[in-house]
């Protein structure tokens, strides 16, 4: 898989939704992390998005703060995932879309940032915590460097913002499903569907939807409404309080599939 | 965002509003009790050699210049229409002055309180809930400022639509900085006013602790352009030393982002935000305001650090030698009387923000009593 901005397009055209689960950086532990990154992508992951675990991950709810804590507290290093990354790239078809906020994407320069994510094969990156009004440098390098800043929209974001972020260079926009923090929820947030149509008259960029999604039938829900869906804490939650067990790297993995094969039972233009 | 450029103009609005200016006055004077006293410490003085003054905003309803800004900033809630206000605290000086103000305004409130200050600041706590307000316990990370305030960003933007979030410091995102700087200017505006009077002359020296900076700003703003006054920061210096038992940003931190501004900030080589410690919950925060910051860097104030045990001795002084207890917070400021690393003006003027009063620290206190009590 190439770079969002490369790849979407192609996949559009052949009707396959994007499928993006999330991991937690070298969560459970480096050996799991491995595990889960290469079932994902017999899975059928079109890319996986990886969080750099942070201090403070404002925007994240519960079950993704643990696994931060769990990996922090078990010695992190963001080299060491890059690392890992590096190794895994060459063995893999999915690509690697990185969530981090940005005080971590702050400890080097654009371009040095930039040319380390992708070294590790990092083809986009999904900072939380910047803002459109203060991210053009940052898209710049990254742009030139081959990776792609893709930006965020919530419920909340104003129609001229919405149209804003459309006109970046990122592949795709992700839309946040909800004003609230990642997590798991019974039910898809009420009145999903007109977010999603006006978002659609903003702009004209594959849209992919997180926050919120954790079952087969929901990702097809969202799915019919949107390019592409993006599950975490869904998957997360099953290593929380057992890190070492395989019967969670099973469900995980067995959570993927199915809503891979949701996605694809939609089939062309349905 | 949308909530944040929302806020801007609405503060935008109501700063040139004078219906709003006339009553956040009212409420100054009638409510909170302004103007405080700007005291002169005659034994102070006799013992340091330079004229002493105290601004008594341990005086202020509440008993901490954290009401200024809650009255403001609840005043600006009501009018953009929102019904609930969502708060952090730490020593709970903030959270107290939110319940109050909420409760004048009626206006309903949740504050966030990290475990560890929620047992330490246990009387504040209690305040907050005798005034109506229902207090949440955060069990995260080391349970003080910083995890509260991650815990009522994260309430915020769940509920932004019918929710303000007052923010107790000159932290945060723009506007949230600019706003508590303007609501805690009243400080500066009327100590300028009030040395006048007595000396007929500007001060030589402003001391101010630092944890967010909210006092220091209020402060030090209104003197920023008189460049012959010395704006002397004083931070919490800990246990002195090393990661982890300090809250010394401005002097040991480097520039990062956390909680939206870009400041000076406790980190890691990472950027993974360190733990911060301080002997006081007020100051107990790895962050401080982006305007200190870049005073700072400018050059225009100086900065130092003071340890716990330095500041318990300073404590007990202006106890003794003025018969003000004061908060463990303000103590720092009085510390550099002591230990004064960029000098003292000889027979000059120096004014000490006595942000608060020590009522809330006495189990602290107790405690670090019976600690030495147990060494000896």
């Amino acid at each position: 898989m190439a770079r969002p901005s490369e790849s979407f397009p192609v996949l559009l055209a052949s009707g396959r939704k994007a499928f993006i689960p999330f991991f937690t950086g070298l969560f459970p532990d480096r050996a799991l992390f491995r595990e889960l990154l290469l079932r994902a992508d017999d899975a059928g992951a079109d890319w996986i998005e990886i969080g750099v675990p942070f201090s403070d991950p404002l925007a994240d709810g519960e079950v993704i703060r643990s696994a931060d804590r769990c990996v922090l507290n078990s010695g992190f290093a963001f080299k060491k995932l890059l690392e890992e990354l590096n190794f895994l790239k060459k063995r893999l078809r999915a690509g690697f879309i990185l969530m981090a906020y940005f005080n971590t994407i702050l400890q080097e320069s654009p371009a040095d940032m930039g040319r380390m994510l992708a070294e590790a094969g990092i083809q986009g990156l999904i900072v939380p915590d910047l803002p459109l009004e203060e991210s053009a440098p940052w898209e710049e390098c990254f742009d030139r460097a081959g990776v792609d800043l893709i930006p965020l929209v919530a419920p909340t974001t104003s129609k001229q913002r919405m149209h804003e972020a459309g006109r970046r260079k990122g592949g795709f926009i992700y839309l946040v499903s909800l004003t609230g923090v990642t997590g798991m929820r019974e039910h898809l947030p009420r009145g999903l569907s007109e977010y999603v149509l006006s978002v659609r008259k903003q702009t004209d960029k594959p849209l992919c939807i997180g926050f919120g999604i954790s079952t087969p039938l929901q990702a097809k829900k969202v799915g019919l409404l949107c390019d592409g869906v993006i599950v975490g804490s869904a998957l997360i939650h099953f290593f929380l309080g057992k890190e070492k067990d395989f019967s969670a790297l099973r469900r995980a993995s067995s959570l993927m599939k199915n809503i891979r094969k949701a996605l694809d039972g939609l089939g062309n233009g349905v | 965002m949308e909530s944040l450029f929302r806020l801007e103009s609405e503060y935008a609005r109501v700063s040139n509003d004078p219906h709003f200016q006339k009553e956040y006055g009212e409420y100054l004077r009638c409510f909170v009790g302004r103007p405080t006293p700007l005291q002169f410490a005659r034994r102070l003085s006799q013992r340091y050699g330079c004229r002493v003054y105290l601004k008594r905003e341990d005086l202020c309803h509440t008993g901490a210049h954290k009401i200024n800004n809650c009255i403001g900033q609840a005043l600006l809630a009501r009018k953009m229409g929102k019904k609930r206000i969502i708060a952090e605290t730490g020593a709970g000086q903030h959270g107290v002055a939110v319940a109050s103000a909420c409760a004048a305004l009626g206006l309903r409130c949740q504050v966030y309180m990290g475990m560890t200050d929620f047992h330490r600041q246990s009387s504040n706590r209690m305040r907050m809930e005798i005034l109506g307000a229902e207090v949440i316990k955060v069990d995260e990370g080391a349970g003080t400022l910083k995890e509260a305030v991650n815990a009522a960003v994260r309430d915020w933007v769940t509920h932004v639509e019918d929710s303000y979030y007052l923010l107790g410091s000159v932290v945060g995102p723009h506007p949230y900085p600019l706003i508590v700087r303007d609501f805690q200017s009243v400080i500066g505006s009327e100590v300028k006013r009030q040395v006048y009077e007595a000396e007929g002359m500007l001060p030589d020296m402003l001391l101010a602790c630092i944890g967010g900076g909210s006092n220091a700003m209020g402060l030090f703003f209104p003197f920023l352009k008189e460049e012959r006054v010395n704006l002397v920061g004083i931070e919490a210096g800990g246990r002195g030393g090393n990661n982890g038992q300090h809250a010394a940003t401005l002097a040991m931190g480097r520039p990062g982002v956390l909680h939206g501004a870009f400041s000076y900030l406790l980190q890691d080589d990472e950027g993974q935000v360190l733990p911060s410690h301080s002997i006081s919950a007020g100051l107990d925060y790895p962050g401080v305001g982006p305007e200190l910051s870049f005073l700072k860097d400018s050059g225009r104030l100086k900065i130092t650090a003071v340890r716990d045990d330095e500041v318990l001795r300073s404590f007990f002084e202006l106890s003794r030698k003025e018969g003000i207890i004061p908060a463990l917070e303000s103590a720092h400021a009085l510390t550099y009387l002591r230990n004064p690393v960029f000098g003292l003006p000889k027979d000059g003027i120096v004014v000490i923000n006595l942000s608060g009063r020590g009522d809330k620290d006495l189990d602290i206190i107790a405690w670090e009593e019976e600690k030495r009590g147990q060494t000896k």
